[in-house]
């Protein structure tokens, strides 16, 4: 089912929310580039570096992601559609996941996007962390 | 715009052996600004400095503090188009501005054939805080934006005659940590550096260069640069300025503690 | 230095570049000590030239100035012997110099000149601190990681 419109301010940013359309088992896809591979003597070779998880810096900024229900809806590969180039590689995480560490996730289609959504909230070092750990190999990065 | 007294604990002199002083900022590029509006930064300036020319471009300079006397660290770096660094001076070009995307910089120095004395601090802080405003006003005038200093620097650079003999031919006449025992090498080159802390954190760096080198008459000099470096406490104009203040009172301590009562001498120390 | 030939000074002192109208110009400054210097230079320098949305998200490549405030930060947070750094770009134009070995993760984003966020993780300890131009605490933990490692591979 579509999602909703998002909430957005009078210059037409879309505001920072929760999408009740995105349920808890949704999946939320974070591309990762070749560049964000780092070595760690902890895993024997490369894994995903905290600074794959960030937010952006513009107005009302979250971490840009694709939201995988909605690929799927509009008839498209989640996993073809994600790694268009120069991206090498996914991470995903489901929305409850997301939100159990105070995330809040919500949909923002852009004009290059219609499936984009955003994750909003405090990316402490912590959370970065625990976002680092927890996401789960969507399309592998090659480095 | 604040008051730019000579406080009267510092050192003074009447013929010290000044040769150019520098005061500069490092700052955030500004939004909207490009290489293309130069010449409206030159329109700034352009009745007090009416002849521009242009050099390389300073890279970008941060000190930071950590294990003590860390290696200085830079790199080669191949970028896409820089801009330029414009100097644009008086007629009689012993003062300049310098500009560049992320500098404003400000020189007073003597040169072959000027007349005009130094015309001390004072006038050049109040000078350069001018120049900062008006920079910043028409950077402002481009897109919403205050001027982001992320350093400060100012250089005091002395140029010192070596007599060709007798007293005032050897470094150690001058300044007393050049002592290299029985004989005075031929020629110098060395640096040292020194963490300032200001409330207890490192705040910026004491740096002191002195080299052998000859002036426009083919006589022996030793040159002395001596430079504070870092950051204000806020990035604005004001905190920049009183920045610049503190630079140059720790450049005259050091400098008046570092030479020798005979140099005092000649250079007429008054207090 | 002053430029006695000339009576003009620059500021601060370097070695020249070569003519600034070509498009791209190499400039070399001053001397290394580390052994991994020139392959930081080298990543740093990629990392400036990234394609814009190199990310897929829009993301900027780092910009000129913070990797040269990032060449200062390592000159000053990183112990001779120390480990290289893994540098890796952020979205904002940011960037982050991370360790990792079996007892810790060291990491320090670099948000802007003087805006760096240093994080250590020590099992599920983290450790993160703001810091703007003293990097002291983090060759104290730069030092204990290489110390834990040494330690380590003493043992085995």
């Amino acid at each position: 089912m579509p999602l909703d419109k998002p909430p957005h301010d009078a210059a037409g940013n879309v505001e920072v929310h929760d999408h009740a359309g995105i349920l808890a088992d949704h999946g939320v896809i974070r591309r990762i580039s070749a560049d964000h591979l780092v070595d760690d003597e902890k895993t024997g070779g490369k894994r995903v570096s905290t600074m794959a998880f960030g937010a952006s810096s513009g107005v009302n900024g979250g971490m840009s992601v694709d939201l995988e229900e909605s690929i799927a809806e509009a008839g498209l590969d989640p996993r073809t559609f994600v790694i268009s180039p120069p991206f090498l590689g996914a991470v995903k995480f489901t929305a409850g996941a997301l939100r159990s560490q105070e995330f809040k996730v919500g949909y923002d289609p852009i004009p290059t996007n219609p499936h984009h959504g955003e994750v909003w909230g405090n990316f402490t070092g912590g959370k970065k962390k625990w976002l680092q750990r927890n996401a789960e190999i969507f399309v592998v990065p090659k480095a | 715009m604040s008051d730019h007294l000579r406080p009267n604990h510092l050192a003074n002199f009447a013929r010290p052996p000044l040769n150019e002083v520098v005061v500069g900022v490092q700052f955030n590029p500004a939004m909207g600004y490009g290489q293309i509006r130069a010449g409206e930064v030159w329109s700034l300036f352009k009745d007090g400095f009416p002849a521009v020319e242009e050099q390389v471009p300073l890279p970008p300079s941060f000190e930071t503090f950590g294990i003590p006397s860390p290696p200085t660290f830079n790199f080669g770096m191949v970028s896409g188009g820089q801009h330029d660094r414009f100097w644009f001076l008086t007629e009689d070009q012993q003062e300049l501005i310098q500009f560049q995307a992320d500098r404003l910089l400000h020189n007073w120095r003597k040169v072959p054939g000027g007349v005009r004395e130094y015309p001390r601090f004072e006038y050049i802080i109040s000078s350069f805080q001018n120049e900062l405003h008006d920079l910043e006003t028409y950077f402002d005038s481009l897109a919403p934006q205050r001027l982001h200093c992320t350093q400060a620097e100012i250089t005091y650079i002395n140029h010192i005659i070596l007599n060709k003999t007798g007293t005032g031919s050897q470094h150690s006449d001058w300044v007393r940590d050049l002592a290299f025992g029985r004989q005075d090498p031929e020629d110098i080159n060395c640096t040292w550096r020194r963490s300032l802390h200001i409330d207890g954190a490192p705040r910026a760096r004491l740096i002191v260069e002195a080299k052998t080198g000859f002036d426009f008459f083919q006589q022996r000099l030793l040159l002395l640069n001596i430079t504070v470096r870092g950051s204000p406490l806020r990035p604005d104009i004001e905190d920049t300025i009183d920045f610049l203040k503190y630079g140059r009172e720790i450049i005259i301590s050091e400098f008046a503690s570092m030479t020798t009562d005979f140099a005092h001498g000649i250079w007429e120390r008054i207090s | 230095m002053a430029n006695i030939a000339t009576g003009s000074s620059s500021f601060p002192s370097f070695l020249p570049s070569k003519a600034s109208t070509g498009v791209f110009n190499k400039r070399i400054m001053q001397t290394v000590s580390h052994d991994w210097h020139e392959a930081v230079s080298s990543r740093l320098e990629y990392l400036t030239r990234l394609p814009h949305n190199w990310d897929g998200y829009g993301g900027k490549p780092v910009s000129f100035l913070l990797a040269h405030f990032t060449m200062s930060m390592l000159s000053s947070a990183c112990p001779l012997g120390s480990s290289a750094p893994q540098l890796v770009p952020g979205h904002n134009g940011d960037l982050q110099a991370e360790w990792h070995t079996l007892e810790y993760d060291i990491e320090l984003h670099v948000l802007a000149p003087y805006r760096v966020t240093a994080v250590r993780c020590a099992g599920d300890d983290v450790e993160e601190i703001q810091l703007t131009n003293d990097f002291t605490v983090v060759a104290e933990w730069l030092n204990a990681m290489e110390v834990a490692v040494a330690a380590r591979q003493a043992a085995a």
